[in-house]
């Protein structure tokens, strides 16, 4: 985002802090890269409804804080995203996001029945995408810290130093992770492939060491 | 470059080329959106106080109060975003913003005549047919809708909308013109309408183009970038002071013109500005492209006519056009001669819709 977009921006921003109608237009600058990236790590319509329901509303409640820094608008969305999609796998982990949860939580799942369907027509044609599908799951097998640096690469289409500014990181991290999270996920599909194509029982070998493990 | 590093350059180059799924959900997008804005018109919460002790009663009364009042939310419409813009030219101009329900939710003038004209109307919240109905009304006791009236309806969809929802939207504003028009005046006027996507409509509204302006040419197909550059070359020609201020509306239907016969907007452009940078009047020019356009319908090849035009030995054919080349600044007779063209295209079947469909 160059400076003259960015000066724009912030004075959105501003407005937005005064006048809800101006929420609505930074809702519709960003919306699109928000859903697909929290849709692409989820792999589903209505998880990722939520989130970004969530997301947006955490957004608009805070907005009275929030302070310009210099970085695009769109960096608080994302890092908010990703605290959302940390508390949803979270739960998910310990087992207990039900529907009930989620309410409580404050998740409120679009009732009307077009939406629904809506959902489920897209979810459909996203389940279609397998290749993507086995790409995000070796994503989310990656630990934690590197999780993020690889989806931001991958399924947001940031750069490094983008997405310094979206985790607060500098870039000679940010490389750093995303060089050893690459080498992981590497190995994760790897061994998924070798999974797919000898079976289940088999056994990951490293490369170089023999396809059987020997 | 080890091994390793040459595979992670490899997986590199094989994840960028996994196709990402990309969702628009436009309902549940547009369906967020209103919940947000609801919220956000929301006065601030009061921050939380400490802790007072209160009667018994006062906790069912205010379990009942709080019961009221998420009814009475639930019953209450969410306020709806913006869907599409109407554009209304009749004499004055106004512009309406709707949402999905036909609702006005944004009204502006788009001049002065407008401006005073519809001043004390509350049109806020009502229906696209209440609110054409009452602009109608307005402007017959101001004596600016009659027989010889025409009604120009442009609409433009603002965010996902359906071309179905934008149809209907459309065909109820004509309908009411039509029969408001029938009750006021025993005449429905000549009613063109037109659906125009965004960045037509972006460009003709930041050249202050009005529908019956910038509608020949979207109807001819002429892009929005063709638009762009109508009005980038009625700029050069104006500060050149070949043309006149104003003129941009002869400048669209000449070019849209010559489209329509069949020259790609590019060519016709450019012909039609260097007939008038090599000098010759507005109207001069816009006589010989109708003549040339008539000798096209009557079995001459597109090109050669082009090319006639262009090196001026079309001029040799037409006894009388020079008769008044230099009464350009006569706008009376330009604007009765573009008047008379007008029943020409009523004639049309409905033609509403741009031929490309676009801005659905």
């Amino acid at each position: 985002m160059d400076v003259r977009s960015l000066e724009q921006e912030k004075q959105l921003v501003e407005r937005a802090q005064r006048d809800p109608e101006a929420f609505g237009l930074l809702y519709e600058q960003n919306y699109d890269a928000i859903f697909n990236y929290v849709l692409r790590r989820t792999g589903h319509v209505e998880t990722a409804q939520d989130i970004v329901s969530e997301t947006f509303f955490v957004a608009l409640r805070s907005l009275g804080k929030f302070k310009w820094q210099g970085v695009p608008f769109s960096a608080w969305l994302y890092r908010i995203a990703i605290n959302e999609m940390a508390g949803y796998f979270r739960r998910a982990r310990v087992g207990t996001v039900s529907l009930e949860a989620m309410h409580e939580e404050g998740f409120e799942p679009p009732s009307d029945s077009d939406v629904e369907r809506e959902a489920l027509a897209w979810q459909e044609e996203i389940d279609r995408h397998l290749e993507y599908h086995a790409v995000r799951q070796a994503v989310d097998a990656l630990p934690e810290h590197y999780q993020e640096v690889v989806a931001l690469r991958f399924f947001a289409g940031k750069q490094i130093a983008d997405i310094g500014v979206v985790l607060g990181k500098p870039q000679g991290t940010v490389k750093s992770l995303l060089h050893r999270g690459l080498e992981k996920l590497r190995q994760t599909l790897t061994q998924a492939r070798y999974r797919a194509t000898f079976g289940e029982t088999s056994t990951y070998v490293e490369k170089g060491r023999g396809a059987h493990g020997q | 470059m080890d091994s390793r590093e040459r595979d992670a350059k490899v997986l590199l180059t094989q994840l960028e080329a996994v196709p990402l799924p990309h969702v628009d959900a436009p309902l549940f997008k547009a369906q967020l959106k209103a919940r947000l804005l609801a919220e956000a018109a929301q006065p601030a919460r009061p921050a939380r106080t400490a802790r007072v002790n209160r009667p018994a009663w006062w906790r069912y009364a205010f379990v009942a109060a709080a019961l009221l009042v998420v009814l009475a939310w639930q019953l209450m419409p969410a306020p709806l975003p913006a869907f599409a813009y109407l554009e209304i030219e009749i004499n004055p101009a106004v512009r309406l913003t709707l949402n999905i329900r036909g609702q006005v939710i944004g009204i502006e003038p788009l001049d002065e005549t407008a401006r005073l004209a519809l001043s004390e109307l509350t049109l806020h919240r009502q229906t696209t047919a209440q609110v054409v109905a009452q602009i109608l009304e307005r402007l017959h006791g101001a004596a600016l809708l009659d027989a010889a009236s025409q009604v120009w309806l442009v609409i433009s969809p603002i965010g996902d909308a359906r071309p179905e929802e934008i149809d209907k939207l459309l065909a109820t504003a004509k309908a009411t013109v039509s029969t408001h028009a029938q009750r006021l005046i025993a005449h429905s006027p000549a009613t063109h309408g037109l659906i125009v996507d965004r960045e037509r409509y972006e460009v003709a509204r930041q050249a202050a183009l009005r529908p019956s302006h910038y509608a020949r040419a979207a109807r001819a197909g002429v892009s929005a970038s063709g638009l762009q550059g109508i009005v980038a070359a009625g700029m050069r020609l104006q500060t050149a002071g070949i043309i006149p201020g104003n003129r941009l509306r002869e400048l669209m239907e000449l070019v849209a013109e010559l489209v329509e016969a069949g020259l790609p907007q590019g060519e016709a452009l450019q012909l039609v500005e260097s007939m008038l940078v090599s000098g010759q009047g507005l109207q001069s020019v816009a006589r010989r492209i109708e003549r040339a356009v008539e000798r096209i319908e009557e079995g001459q090849d597109l090109q050669e006519a082009a090319r006639e035009l262009r090196e001026g030995r079309d001029q040799g054919n037409d006894k009388d056009n020079d008769d008044d080349d230099d009464d350009d600044h006569d706008e009376g007779k330009a604007n009765e001669r573009r008047q008379d063209k007008e029943p020409r295209r009523e004639r049309e079947p409905d033609d509403e819709h741009e031929p490309d469909g676009e801005g659905n």
